[in-house]
Parts: C-alpha cells; structure tokens; sequence
C-alpha cells in the first residue's frame, strides 16, 4: 500500500482498532516509510499532550448557581414522557413495526409456549456485590477503594490481599440481616 | 447497546421518582467532565460555566424521558454538544473571546501552601507547561467544530466510537474518518512542540 | 501572602525543632531495647524475610542531626509534592508474607495526580485484573468473575494522610528519617522510615527515587521489624507514551457496573452517619493517637454497613459493623472474638453487631477495640 492509503489508516492504528490485515499492512509499510513513522509518532504526542492538558474545575459556587436556576425552572413532569412515548409510537415510520407485532402475535396464539416462558424471570438483584460475595470480601474490597489515594498505604497489597481467595479467614456463609 | 454504569442507572431511577438529592449525586458526579470538555468546545470563556449549567438544567428537565438507551455519561454529553454546537453558531464566541477564562488550579493556589505534606489532591494538575497548555488551547479552537467534538470526546473524555456516534448522530466509519481529521490537523498545528526523537 | 509565608516558616521551625527534641529523647529512653540491638536478619518466623540492612553504621535508633531531619523532610516533601505528577509505566511485584508467602507482579501505568492503572499479568488467578483509578473514582475488573467494581475513591485521603503525618510529626508522635539508600529498578532511592516515636507500633519504609520523588518501593513491617508486606518496581520508564483511554473506563470490558461505596463525599462524623442506618453505631475506645479520618455507610440499602477509618499517622485501619441474625444453633465459636488479627484481617460476631476489621494493630490495641464495642 502507499503512503495515501496508509495515512488514514493511523489513527485507527493508533488506537487498535485495525483489523489483523490492516494492521499487518501498516506495520510492513511504516517499517518501510520514514514519512508516515514520522507522521504516526507526532500523531501519537498529540494524542498524548492533548490527554495530559490541564482539566477544568467548575467556580466553587457551582452548585449554589444551579440549585438557583433550578429554583426558577418548572418541575419536570413525567406525564408528558408517556404521551411523547405514545406519540412517538405512532410516528409513521414506526407504523410497519406494529404490522410486524401484530402478525408475529398471531401466530404466537397458534403455538405451544414452554412452561420456562410464562414463568416470571427472578426480581432484578438489587445489590449484586453484596449477594456475590460475603461480607468480609466486600469489605476487602472497599478498603481497596480507601486505600487508593493514600500517599503511605500500599494499593497493590490491599488489593493482593482482597483478591486472593486463600487469604479468607472469615466464618463462610454469612450475610447481612435482611 | 452499551452497558450502563449501574450507579448511574440508580441515579437516574431516583430522579425519575423525584429524588433531588439523586440529581445532585449526578451534578458533583459530571460537573468537572462535563465543564472540562465545553471549556474546550467553546475556548477558555466565562460562558462554559453558564453552559455547563444550562447542560444540567436541560438534563433535569427532560430526566423522566431519559430511559437507559445511551449511558448517562453519553446523554448528557449530547446535551453539552448541542448546546455549544448552538453557541458557537450563535457568534456569541467573539465576545466570549474577551470574557473571563475557566478557572484552572494555579500554581499560587498550590504553592500558597508550601509546607511539608500539604499536597492536596489534584487530578487536574497539568503535566504540561503554561506556554504549551495555551497554545493547545488556541489550536483546538481553530478546528471545525465537527472534528473538535469527536477529538475531545475521543481522545479527552475516552468516550467509545460508539458512544460518539450517538451523541453526534452518525455512522461509526465518519466518527473515525473524523477522528483521524482531527488529530492530523491538531498535529500540523502543534508541529513545533512535537519531539522528533519520540520513538513510536 | 507576607503574613503566611511567615507562619508557614515559623510552622516549619517548630516542626523541625519538635522533631529532633522528640527523636533524642527517643534515642534516648523510648526506644525498645530490642530495637536497638537485634540484628536485622535474625527473626522469629523463617517465612518471613528480613528487612534488608540500611548501608548504615548502627541500623538502629541513632541520634539524627537536624541535617539528617532536614534530608527526611526534604525527601518525603518531594515525594508529596513531585512523585505523584510523574508519569511512569512500571512493573511492580507485591509480595505479602503470611503463613506462606503469596505474590503478584503487575504493570502500573500511572500518568499523574490520580490517574493510574494495574494490569495484573500474574499470578494466573489475579492475570487479567485491572484496578483503574481515574477521576476520583475506582474500577476493579475481575477477570475470572467478569465483574466490574465501581465506585468514588475518597480524593481527600492524599491531604488527610499527608496533614495526619505532618501533626504527627508536630505533636512528636512520628518520626521520619532518612535511614539508607538503594538502588532499585535502575533508579537511585533513598530509603525513609517512617515510625511512630510510641514503640511497638507497625511502621513503614517508602524507597523514594531521589530524582523524581516517586516511590519504588513500600515496607509495611511489624513492632519487631518482620515484613509483613512489600511492593516494589522491577522496572520503570519515564517516558511512557499513554493512549488517552488507557486511563478511561470505557477502555474495560463491556459489563454492568456493580456499586462499591456510595457515590457521596465522606461523611463529617459519626453523628451524620448515624443519621442514615437504622442501628446504633458503635465507636470502639483506642489508643490516643488513632483519630477518625472518614465514615461511610454502604449498600445494601436495607441493612447498610457502616465503615469507621482510623490512622495513628502512619498506619491505617477500617472498622466495618452492620447487625447480624446468627441462627439460634450457630456454633458458639462464631461468637467468640479472635484473640488477634490474623493476616491483618479478623471478623466476629457480638450482640447483634457483626464486625470486620482491617488493618495492622498490635495485640493489645486490637483486644481494646474488641473489648470496647458491646
């Protein structure tokens, strides 16, 4: 490939997301072609300034200012969302979706339906971590969490600590009062 | 369809029934992000901040219609987009030119105190000189908007392809032809800066 | 500005006169004997590795100069203020000395102020892990789990650390010097301890790059000076060059996000916290130097937990208590408190209360804690 190919190619490379061809193409090519080595490598410092520019930080009174505005706003009303939805629904670009319902409900009422189907599918799990793992373990993990900015504390060896299985010296199958 | 953060999900769950305190959690959750990137989109100006708020009030407006298709961090992106897209087309910008700039954590700030640990935390420390952060600044306002957009969301904010596509609505392949655009540009216009020994 | 630039300076007088008043005492009279004269290498328990001996004459306490506070001082400033503003990708292996010696070695990208990432390459159960540490925010991927966990780390426990170390120092509780230096990944460090003046405690030692303030390698060590765990860098590159979403979550695989700690500041007091569990909660009676540095309360909702953290100024430790129905044939052993903590962690059950606590305490504060708390 040349260099007219291969220039539009590098950002993708950059971020790899090329396929395997692509990327084998760029890599026989850039190890060929000083210009476009160059023109990835400046490329790649862009990228890398632009990541490392300082971030703002909004003026303390933010929040006073919003909660001001917010003041003087009228309250959202959740009635107009169902009524947008419904109107939205009847659009007429939406019309042959429903032609579509309508028939596979059709011949849904011809077939046989598995007992699993109709059976209700279980309550979303509300607090997945803490039904996963015990309480000890969640409890690890959060001091993970508070460790991590902690100029004396060692991150990798709480998060060593949290992670390995062994370490568990907890009575096993405890949870939570409900 | 991309996964949505579960604590953002229950956020927006507490909104929908009403819960000011749930909006608020949102609010300290994306101010800084959501200020950093229309800092950017629409130069260093006093009226980021103003938009900034403008972002969040249009979220509480419209949070009960928000239903979980895009993350939160991915809406209120849009919502920030649109609303600089609409400032800039306004030519609202030559005044804000002159206008006061974000604030930014200063030296003075840092140094004032100079004590032994003193060191608070500050993620938004530049490794960056002054002189570069400025020039970055002035060379990201000269590219067309449309390619501004994806860059910062892309390269700044670390949004997908995906999630850029929804927020600028089009196909993935002009989120990256854009992208690839944009750094190019940027690029040339940061040429005197970039370190020819840098090995890939 | 005049006006606090003075009482900034006149702060660091008595900062540097307290502390070399207080080490000379220590020198003097607090110092454990044991401290003074057992030779380094010779430990009770053969698993655990000895610290390895400063290229100093008299490891031990020995009187410190107010030039040699004043390079310690200089040193851990540095590393405050410059270490962690300097980009760097290095591999890194943790070793944690217990009734066997368990290891990791990861990759650490770290591109400034609180932006870090580890990337577990090993052991095989931990390859693949990612702790992602952004925005004031973490994400732990679990690998073999396909789970994030996520949640707002405390970005305030850099300054609260920082200003505990430093009352610490003021108040004469903590000493911190300069004891050694060492090469490690290449890169010239000089090797800080940093004890409570109280003898007995646990302590720590920071290897801190001299150039460029970065820590290459941490000792957490026992009253007796066992190591109890390590992490050090194998290797370190300066010059890193980052992708942008090396740093960013969406960089992680695409799975749901389960909460880790709610996504709200710290709360100010026990009282605040109080106010959002259903139970009263329990604060354990410690040693003077332990203060409270931040409480939460975290999910479930039903029956959240509550999460007291304390820090004597050198070592931190968090104690977790959420009510608890133990079934009526529950063997009684479960009821019975630990004697000690075991690999810096022990659960009991007492009353109604279930307790969890972490960190590294010695016997006797531990048995305070536990005798305290109904």
């Amino acid at each position: 490939m040349n260099c007219r190919k291969i220039e539009p190619l590098l950002s993708e490379y950059l971020n790899n997301s090329l396929s395997a061809r692509e990327t084998l193409a760029v890599d026989r090519h850039l190890s060929e072609c000083n210009a476009c080595a160059r023109l990835l490598n400046e490329m790649r410092q862009t990228v890398s300034l632009l990541a490392s520019a300082p971030r703002r930080e909004v003026s303390p009174d933010f929040m006073a200012n919003l909660q001001a505005r917010l003041a003087q706003t009228p309250a959202p009303t959740p009635r107009r969302v169902w009524r947008d939805n419904l109107r939205a629904m009847f659009r007429p670009r939406t019309l042959p979706a429903w032609g579509m319902a309508a028939a596979a409900c059709a011949l849904l009422l011809f077939l046989p339906i598995p007992r699993h189907v109709i059976t209700p599918p279980p309550a979303p799990n509300d607090t997945p971590v803490q039904t996963a793992d015990s309480i000890a373990q969640i409890a690890k993990n959060q001091h993970v969490a508070l460790t991590a900015y902690s100029p004396l504390d060692d991150l990798a060896a709480a998060n060593l600590a949290a992670s390995s299985a062994d370490l568990e010296n907890e009575p096993a199958g405890e949870r939570p009062a409900r | 369809m991309i996964a949505v953060s579960d604590a953002d999900a229950r956020l927006v769950l507490r909104c929908q029934a009403n819960d000011a305190a749930a909006f608020n959690e949102i609010v300290a959750r994306y101010k800084n992000k959501v200020y950093n990137y229309i800092c950017r989109m629409v130069g260093a100006v006093a009226d980021a901040e103003d938009l900034a708020q403008e972002t969040f009030v249009r979220a509480y407006m419209s949070i009960h219609s928000f239903q979980s298709r895009a993350s939160l961090n991915t809406w209120l992106f849009r919502i920030a987009t649109n609303l600089c897209i609409d400032y800039l087309r306004k030519g609202r910008r030559a005044k804000a030119m002159t206008a006061t700039p974000c604030r930014e954590i200063t030296e003075e700030e840092t140094d004032a105190v100079s004590d032994l640990p003193d060191e608070r935390f500050e993620p938004q420390r530049s490794l960056l000189s002054k002189e570069l952060a400025d020039h970055l600044d002035r060379a990201l306002q000269t590219l067309p908007e449309k390619l501004r957009t994806v860059m910062l969301l892309y390269d700044v904010e670390g949004l997908s392809y995906e999630e850029i596509a929804q927020i600028v609505d089009c196909p993935l392949g002009t989120v990256k032809s854009r992208l690839f655009h944009a750094r190019a540009a940027l690029r040339a216009k940061l040429a005197p800066y970039l370190d020819e020994r840098w090995s890939p | 500005m005049k006006t606090c630039r003075d009482y900034l300076t006149f702060r660091f007088g008595v900062v540097l006169s307290v502390a070399v008043l207080l080490t000379a005492a220590g020198a003097l009279c607090v110092t454990p004997a044991e401290a003074q004269t057992r030779e380094p290498g010779v430990r009770s328990s053969p698993t655990h590795p000895p610290f390895p001996r400063p290229p100093l004459p008299g490891a031990g306490f020995r009187r410190l100069s107010p030039e040699d506070q004043n390079r310690a001082r200089e040193i851990v400033r540095l590393y405050l203020r410059q270490g962690s503003r300097q980009p760097y990708q290095a591999e890194e292996r943790t070793r944690l000395f217990r009734d066997r010696m368990i290891e990791s070695t990861q990759i650490v990208k770290h591109q400034g102020p609180g932006r870090t990432r580890i990337e577990y390459t090993d052991p095989p159960l931990l390859q693949g892990d990612i702790l992602l540490v952004n925005g004031g925010r973490i994400f732990k991927y679990i690998r073999r789990q396909n789970r994030i966990l996520e949640g707002p780390v405390p970005v305030e426990e850099f300054n609260n650390r920082a200003q505990a170390l430093l009352q610490g120092v003021i108040k004469g509780r903590i000493t911190v010097r300069v004891v050694g230096s060492e090469q490690i990944a290449g890169q010239n460090a000089a090797i800080v301890e940093i004890r409570p003046v109280r003898g007995g405690a646990f302590f720590k030692r920071l290897w801190i790059d001299e150039r460029t303030g970065v820590r290459l390698k941490i000792e957490d060590a026992d009253p007796q000076g066992n190591v109890i765990s390590t992490s050090y860098f194998t290797r370190i590159d300066y010059s890193p060059s980052f992708l942008p979403r090396d740093f960013s979550p969406a960089s992680l695989p695409n799975v749901l996000h389960e909460p880790l700690l709610p996504d709200t500041p710290p709360l100010p007091n026990v009282q605040a916290a109080q106010q959002q569990v259903p139970y009263p909660i329990y604060e354990p009676s410690l040693p003077a130097e332990f203060t409270l540095t931040g409480v939460w309360v975290a999910p479930p909702a039903g029956q959240p937990v509550t999460i007291l953290r304390y820090t004597d100024g050198v070592i931190t430790f968090a104690l977790f208590q959420h009510p608890v129905r133990l079934p009526q044939n529950a063997p009684e052993r479960r009821r019975v408190p630990p004697a000690r903590l075991i690999n810096g962690a022990a659960r009991w059950i007492s009353g109604d209360r279930s307790y969890f606590l972490i960190g590294n305490l010695k016997p006797e504060t531990f048995r305070q804690i536990v005798s305290s708390l109904p």
